[in-house]
């Protein structure tokens, strides 16, 4: 082989020493686009939807050079939340910039482990009516109660129901003769502040003289709850007061009493707060090529959420534009015919939520949210109390 | 050098994995001693909520499992563990759905497992935090710019209906000065 004449020098070997390829100006920084989108929207396709695990593992994108995982500091730059309404029952709200995993566990949290007051003993003195005991106390348990769950305590096995931790109903309806079918709503329940007013048994003659002291009833209650500040203008009621419980025919009459106590969902779904929680992934309608005339005709007349609209191109023509894609539901109604199929993409974007909260009245649903995140940040204090 | 951890009634048949033969993997696999504050950290019904299978020379491997503890938390800390660049590995599963419990499995590059795994709900805890303060803050933003708008519409109906009132007078004192 013949040797290479060439001397290096100095200046070539700092040149060597300092040279990086990405500081050249047409070397392409982070990931390219193809991988971008794997890595934030997921693809709706015709037949199912592609790259919806998410592949967020701080090392997925190093041969690259990407850092993929999502610092703290930029989860405080990156992290919004937009809310779309908010009234007493409903709330619609973006939360941008956040994984799955803690959209769902958002979810979970509000459906099924914040607390609620709803009633889990029925005590049933009289019950003539068509329905029986036991659908009748399972109906009244299913009623949403409007109290505010953070001023009661849990009831546990060993504690006596006092006023911090129950509520009490009664419900006395007779439907007297010669009148027609009366129904029963939950506008009948009246709330007892003062506790249970059916008196407990006791042994027998075997009593000595404390019978001079309150007879005992289901519930000691050491004061009213209408002294507390909470209660002493709104009464505890239900939340809707024309719920039908049931419903009687003339002479027949129900008496019982109903107390309610603090639970979670998980328990029961009578606790949960919420008549639902659910979230989407933003939509992403993109339109991959020029659809003229009678495509765009055809694209805007096939979507039902309206998402498509049409556009003058001047000379006549017509083109078919993304008006709404927050409304579509990614029914793929659009790429089922064979034409449209390569022409339209429908995507998600992976990091954005459009959460909707129904409440049930307990709680007004901002406060109910606020309520999950703070049960998500006690779970992990446990969790690192038990590690250390 | 096998330790047996008390799990308590019932559980340790359904939960303990089984036990490797020496021949099968060629090392052992040990069970950390329970230390007292593991013993303290006891659920509901007495069992412990918190076990670490490791071993005891090699603390950088170790599943630990949950008590009490589902889907909700576990995907969390899993998605918190794989931001984390010390993390070489990091998964969880269920073991059967009618037990409440999650085994997490955290495979770090030389620092103790144990400790990434605290790092992990830590950071958590922390971003928890920020969304709560988020959300309230907007929250509020929106309540005030509702109040705002609510007072707009009110001063234009107000507006409105003093314009009627003043062209029913007009008319009506034109009427009085027809008469």
């Amino acid at each position: 082989l013949p040797c290479r004449e060439k001397m290096v020098t100095e200046e070539d070997k700092i040149f060597a020493k300092n040279f990086k390829i990405d500081d050249l100006s047409d070397v392409p920084a982070g990931l390219p686009p193809h991988l971008k989108l794997k890595q934030n929207r997921v693809v709706s396709k015709k037949d199912a939807s592609v790259d919806t695990a998410d592949a967020i593992y701080s090392g997925s994108y190093v041969s690259s050079g990407v850092d993929n995982s999502v610092k703290l500091e930029n989860f405080y730059e990156d992290f919004k939340v937009d809310v779309i309404s908010c009234t007493e029952t409903d709330m619609e709200f973006d939360m941008i910039g956040i994984d799955a995993a803690f959209a769902n566990a958002f979810r979970r949290i509000l459906i099924a482990e914040v607390p609620s007051m709803a009633i889990e003993k029925v005590l049933i003195a009289y019950n003539t009516s068509l329905i029986v005991d036991e659908v009748l106390a399972h109906r009244i348990g299913l009623i949403p109660i409007a109290a505010d769950p953070r001023l009661f305590e849990y009831l546990t096995e060993n504690d006596q129901p006092n006023e911090k931790n129950t509520i009490v109903f009664k419900l006395h309806v007779k439907c007297p003769k010669g009148q027609p079918r009366l129904q029963v709503l939950t506008n009948e329940l009246q709330w007892l502040p003062n506790g249970s007013e059916f008196l407990k048994e006791t042994g027998g003659s075997t009593s000595n003289s404390n019978s001079n002291s309150k007879p005992k009833t289901y519930t000691s209650f050491s004061c009213s709850q209408d002294s507390l500040p909470e209660f002493a203008d709104n009464p505890i009621t239900p939340t809707y007061l024309d719920i039908l419980i049931a419903k009687l025919s003339p002479g027949q009459e129900i008496e019982l009493e109903a107390h309610a106590v603090k639970g979670i969902g998980k328990t029961h779904a009578k606790w949960s707060p919420v008549g639902t929680a659910w979230y989407r992934m933003l939509p992403e309608v993109v339109l991959l090529g020029e659809v003229e005339d009678e495509k765009a005709e055809r694209l805007v007349k096939v979507c039902p959420q309206n998402v498509f609209d049409i556009e003058d191109m001047g000379n006549g023509r017509k083109r078919a534009t993304v008006a709404q894609p927050r409304n579509c539901t990614l029914c793929k109604e659009c790429i089922r015919d064979h034409d449209l199929v390569d022409l339209v993409d429908l995507r998600s974007v992976k990091n954005h939520f459009i959460f909707k909260i129904e409440s049930t009245g307990s709680l007004p649903p901002d406060v109910i949210f606020t309520e999950a995140v703070k049960i998500l940040e006690d779970k992990c204090e446990r969790v690192i109390a038990d590690l250390s | 050098m096998f330790r047996e951890i008390e799990y308590g009634q019932g559980f340790s048949l359904l939960l303990a994995p089984r036990q490797p033969k020496q021949n099968e993997l060629g090392f052992k696999t040990q069970y950390n001693a329970t230390s007292s504050s593991k013993n303290d950290a006891v659920t509901a019904k007495g069992r412990s909520r918190e076990m670490e299978h490791g071993s005891f020379t090699n603390d950088k491997d170790a599943s630990f499992t949950l008590a009490e503890e589902d889907h909700t938390l576990a995907n969390a800390v899993r998605f918190m563990l794989n931001q984390d660049p010390r993390v070489t590995l990091a998964g969880y599963s269920i073991p059967h759905p009618s037990l409440e419990c999650v085994n997490v499995r955290v495979q770090t590059t030389g620092d103790p497992a144990r400790e990434v795994l605290k790092d992990a709900c830590q950071e958590l805890m922390l971003m928890n935090r920020h969304v709560r303060s988020v959300f309230d803050k907007a929250v509020s933003e929106f309540k005030v710019e509702q109040a705002r708008l609510a007072a707009e519409e009110e001063e234009k109906k107000k507006a409105e209906e003093e314009e009627i009132k003043k062209q029913r007078d007009l008319l009506a004192s034109m009427d009085i000065e027809s008469d």
